[in-house]
């Protein structure tokens, strides 16, 4: 098949073979010194699933991401991926920081895995713009990042993310800094983007609510040392989650399920 | 252009009327002209010969500029390299820190000898004191690339000169011009003292022989028409630099913005 100008870099699968990517993690743990981050923390996540973690600050929810990103390492148990290690260029990060690169146009920004990856110019851009429209961010391209409100610099990263065509999003509170509108129009717009593209994606937030309202499965982190206290279903369908649900007993119960196991988690870590 | 006045407007209103105390301090003080010459002196002295005094600026001129461009091309490849590698930062680093203590006034008749009369040794002694600010701003800047902009390269598997190219030379920039400002003034000064030492005596004399035989022949106007001769050489200079560098960084860094 002759290359279109839209076709992926070479060194990234086709996007109709890049499976969503599942997540094994067995007995994980990690010390900071005499610091317990995390301990004997196993799961099972499923490709294509979106996935939550919440937790009170110190759980090592980020910790636990930045594992599973490779970012950092365990020191305790192990982590697989689709039953092996972790394979290159298959995943990507989004911040609660939207980390662009002043210097760089947005375009140019959501273009920089792909000419990290050596993707040619022409393909790499094509694929930015894209990826740009789909965030609604067309009219941008040419701007600096400085010039965009926090939600728009929070789409550019979001677009920077998924322009790789991941099968993995790491996404670490990524609409923490937001105000509380601007969130929830970001969380739809993640909803769209992951129900457009299969990829498995997991998510940290402070927020039960959000956490509730995007993911299949939301699992409670307690602290000191972080581990599982709770991991709660959401199987509320996807297609029926627009603001109006938050007010079902479906979610309503879900939230009070997750709010008691956070309050159990402190108890136990102060005692 | 009424932002160039606005901003060029009260300095040059400064000047004048400096230029107009000096001239009135002169006239009503008496001063014999060969302590201070008043500023129309000055001016009278640069237009008797203005064809070898340009020429001369031109000579300090070429030294300095050579100084200045081998002190930034060398400075930052050196900031580089202290600044990859970890032996050398800590090694090295402090070392450069004190040499640039050394004084050039000092150094400069070595020079001579290494270097024999002329552009070479007044080149060397631009350099000298030119680098050390590049170094130091370049190893400044790299050191405080945001290590979130970092990992950020680490995710997406960046090579070294991916790194280099699309992360720390960028995030260096600004810091690596403020170097490139403070040296564009050093280096006039190195060029000048390098000339009281080694410069041709002749001919081909440059501005700082020029200001050595004046004082002889107590010319004290001649020295002063010189002196601003030098001194617009380094203007010249960091104005320069200072324009590339806002060309280069006004489309992103705050110290460039146009503020609304």
């Amino acid at each position: 098949m002759p290359p279109s100008p839209t076709s992926p870099a070479p060194t990234h699968a086709d996007p109709g073979l890049a499976a969503p990517l599942g997540v094994r993690l067995d007995g994980v743990g990690r010390r900071f010194g005499d610091l317990d981050a995390l301990r004997g923390v196993s799961l099972d996540l499923a490709p294509g699933r979106l996935v939550a973690f919440i937790g009170p600050s110190g759980c090592g929810k980020t910790t636990l991401l930045r594992i599973i990103g490779g970012l950092d390492h365990a020191t305790a148990g192990r982590v697989t991926y689709d039953g092996g290690p972790r394979p290159p260029s298959a995943l990507s990060f989004a911040f609660q920081d939207a980390r662009l690169l002043p210097w760089r146009s947005v375009l140019r920004n959501v273009a920089l895995p792909l000419e990290l990856a050596g993707a040619p110019r022409p393909q790499r851009e094509a694929r930015a713009r894209d990826m740009l429209a789909r965030v609604d961010l067309a009219d941008f391209a040419d701007a600096r990042p400085h010039t965009l409100s926090g939600g728009m610099q929070m789409r550019v990263a979001l677009a920077r993310a998924l322009v790789t065509r991941p099968r993995l999003l790491l996404l670490d509170e990524p609409f923490g800094a937001l105000d509380a509108i601007t969130r929830v129009d970001l969380d739809d717009e993640l909803r769209r983007l992951w129900r457009a593209d299969p990829m498995t994606v997991l998510l940290v937030t402070h927020s039960i609510s959000e956490a509730i309202y995007l993911a299949d499965r939301v699992i409670v982190l307690a602290p000191r040392p972080g581990r599982i206290i709770d991991d709660i279903p959401v199987d509320i369908p996807h297609a029926a989650r627009a603001p109006a649900v938050r007010t079902t007993p479906d979610f309503v119960q879900r939230v009070a399920r997750a709010q008691a196991a956070l309050e159990r988690g402190v108890r136990a870590a102060a005692r | 252009m009424r932002r160039l006045l606005a901003t060029a407007g009260p300095p040059l209103l400064t000047v004048a009327i400096a230029v107009g105390l000096w001239q009135l301090g002169v006239t009503l003080t008496g001063v014999p002209d060969y302590l201070c010459p008043s500023p129309f002196e000055v001016a009278a002295a640069f237009a008797e010969r203005p064809g070898p005094l340009l020429a001369a600026t031109g000579r300090t001129a070429a030294a300095t500029l050579l100084g200045f461009g081998i002190a930034a091309l060398l400075g930052v490849a050196i900031g580089t390299l202290l600044a990859s590698v970890e032996a050398l930062r800590r090694g090295v680093y402090p070392l450069t820190n004190l040499l640039q203590m050394v004084p050039v006034v000092a150094v400069a008749p070595l020079l001579t000898i290494w270097f024999g009369y002329g552009l070479s040794a007044v080149t060397a002694s631009a350099c000298i004191v030119a680098i050390f600010p590049v170094i130091a701003n370049t190893v400044d800047g790299l050191r405080s690339v945001d290590p979130h902009l970092r990992e950020l390269f680490d995710i997406y598997g960046a090579g070294r000169a991916q790194r280099w190219w699309g992360l720390e030379l960028p995030a260096a920039t600004p810091s690596i011009f403020t170097g490139l400002r403070i040296a564009a003034g050093l280096a006039v000064i190195g060029a000048v003292v390098g000339e009281f030492v080694s410069g041709f005596a002749d001919h081909r004399a440059p501005i700082g022989i020029v200001i050595l035989t004046a004082i002889r022949e107590a010319r004290t106007d001649l020295v002063f028409a010189a002196i601003l001769c030098s001194a617009a050489v380094g203007f010249t200079l960091f104005g320069l630099v200072s324009g590339a560098g806002h060309l280069v960084l006004r489309r992103w860094h705050p110290s460039s913005r146009s503020t609304p």
